[in-house]
């Protein structure tokens, strides 16, 4: 169960709209870096998972910045208390390791927002799918972004929201940044690219599957983007070492109890 | 290219100016700008300068350099540059937070003003508020305009809220320790800085001797008057300094906790 006294606290944003607070609350990292999680999870084992999580926790162990993400949790529509694996329960699982971060999600307004009892807020419950999609309790701060309070918004919204506050805190607020990805289908390729495209760093997990994968062995992406984009294979050590490069975890030989390659 | 009272001395040789609607929520570029201060405090200066003369305007800027020397929080004041008819600095009170940070690496220095004129481009493409020539703070890193609106003008208070709001949130949001207003002389709007200031029990220091409405609080404080320890929280923080003395700034500046204390 997650930690009781982590009360996200919830932001609504229509178009246009600014957000000081909530890049306010992100400064209040001690290390001024910001780590953007994306990807999916499709065709990925429960055994898979579990390497995935065991990958960010000892890559990232000790981090103290900010960390954005999809801000959602999908539950079993059958169990509320079975967990679907996927890459927004990264940052829970980060918690115990990195007790200083800041946990921010984003998550668009696709649909209008539901309230029950024992789910919290619902994001997304479609009859014919055998999960339902929550807001993440286990978070720092919540950004819900919507077209207006009527209108829908589409799932780009998400990285675009993200990139703008990544882009603030780098442009405004002195931070470094970088975006990580693992496997994802359409909307996380739109993500990798227009975050290479404006030069922000970009590490892609060889191995991880489906657009990350492709980006990863794609020799013209990476030729063009070779001051800002890397790949690094599915290891912990190899992840940490290139997120020191970037300057997000600081600069120091690592041993990591009980590693062993993913 | 000799520097002139125009020349951009912010450092990077750059001062961002950003522009919000009044009743807009705040833009968050401005407000992470105030977090890249090296230390988590942040002071407005308010006042003005009437009735000082050229000596006397030095003078200011030397009492405040000593007073804030290592600070290393944000300060910030209205966002203006007087120039006289020549085109030469005529310092003001917005002069000061630039002339703290250039001397304090690790301090920000920024400013808000509200724009009461339609903005106008002169000479070479310099940027002027109003037909009198007033030009945003070029030793500043960032100013902030606020305007009713395209059409709209605003009086010279209009920045006041957003103004607080930030310093509000940069306490409520981002870890600040501590905010706080140091007023010099002034007039009706340096009044109502005090006020919002020291009603907020936050740290509020007068400089007595400055001039006009901060002597008049000071007089006000001295004689206990009603009128204005009424508004006032039981526990205020609404201290003097002395003009003849920028020790006495300094001395409370560390008891508030804005300076690190004398070792």
């Amino acid at each position: 169960m997650y930690d009781q006294r982590i009360v996200p606290r919830l932001f609504v944003k229509s178009r246009g709209e600014q957000t000081t607070k909530l890049s306010l609350m992100l400064t209040k990292a001690p290390r001024k870096c910001v780590v953007r999680l994306t990807g999916g999870c499709g065709n990925m084992s429960a055994t898979d998972a579990e390497g995935l999580y065991d990958l960010y926790t000892q890559a990232l162990s000790g981090f103290d910045g900010a960390i954005i993400f999809g801000g959602t949790r999908m539950v079993s529509r059958d169990n509320y208390d079975t967990i679907i694996p996927g890459i927004t329960e990264i940052p829970s699982r980060m918690r115990e390791f990195c007790p200083n971060m800041i946990v921010l999600g984003v998550i668009p307004k696709t649909e209008d927002l539901g309230l029950d009892p024992d789910l919290g807020l619902i994001v997304s419950s479609e009859p014919d799918k055998p999960f339902v999609t929550v807001v993440h309790p286990e978070q720092d701060i919540v950004l819900v972004v919507q077209t207006s309070v009527d209108d829908k918004e589409i799932w780009d919204a998400e990285f675009y929201e993200c990139l703008r506050i990544t882009k603030d805190l780098r442009d405004y607020g002195s931070f470094s940044s970088v975006l990580i990805s693992y496997n994802g289908g359409s909307v996380t390729e739109r993500e990798i690219l227009e975050t290479a495209k404006n030069g922000l760093p970009v590490i892609l997990i060889k191995g991880s599957g489906r657009k990350t994968d492709e980006y990863a062995a794609n020799t013209d992406f990476l030729s063009t983007y070779r001051s800002n984009v890397a790949v690094v294979e599915k290891d912990p050590i190899d992840l940490r070492m290139k997120l020191s490069e970037f300057g997000i975890m600081p600069r120091q030989r690592l041993t990591l109890v009980g590693h062993q390659t993913a | 290219m000799p520097q002139t009272a125009y020349t951009v001395t912010a450092p990077k040789k750059m001062t961002k100016l950003l522009v919000m609607n009044r009743g807009e929520s705040f833009p968050s570029k401005f407000s992470l700008m105030a977090t890249t201060a090296g230390d988590k405090v942040v002071i407005r200066l308010s006042g003005g300068c009437k009735g000082m003369n050229a000596d006397d305007k030095a003078s200011m800027l030397r009492y405040f350099a000593a007073a804030l020397a290592g600070f290393k929080g944000m300060i910030w004041s209205g966002a203006t540059r007087q120039f006289t008819e020549d085109g030469e600095l005529d310092p003001m009170v917005t002069d000061v937070p630039g002339v703290i940070a250039a001397e304090n690496p690790e301090c920000i220095a920024l400013g808000s003003a509200p724009r009461t004129d339609v903005m106008r481009l002169i000479g070479e493409s310099r940027l002027v508020l109003d037909e009198y020539g007033t030009g945003p703070n070029p030793s500043m890193s960032g100013v902030l305009i606020v305007q009713n609106g395209a059409d709209g003008d605003m009086k010279w208070d209009g920045d006041l809220d957003a103004a607080f709001g930030l310093m509000s949130n940069l306490v409520e949001c981002a870890d600040f320790r501590h905010a706080g207003v140091i007023a010099w002389n002034g007039g009706p709007i340096t009044r109502d800085e005090i006020m919002r200031s020291a009603m907020r029990g936050w740290p509020t220091i007068v400089v007595r001797g400055s001039g006009r409405v901060a002597d008049e609080i000071c007089a006000q404080l001295d004689a206990n008057d009603p009128a204005l320890m009424e508004q006032l929280p039981k526990k205020h923080n609404l201290v003097i300094a002395d003009r003849s003395d920028p020790a006495t700034l300094r001395i409370a500046l560390q008891g508030f906790g804005f300076l690190p204390q004398a070792s």
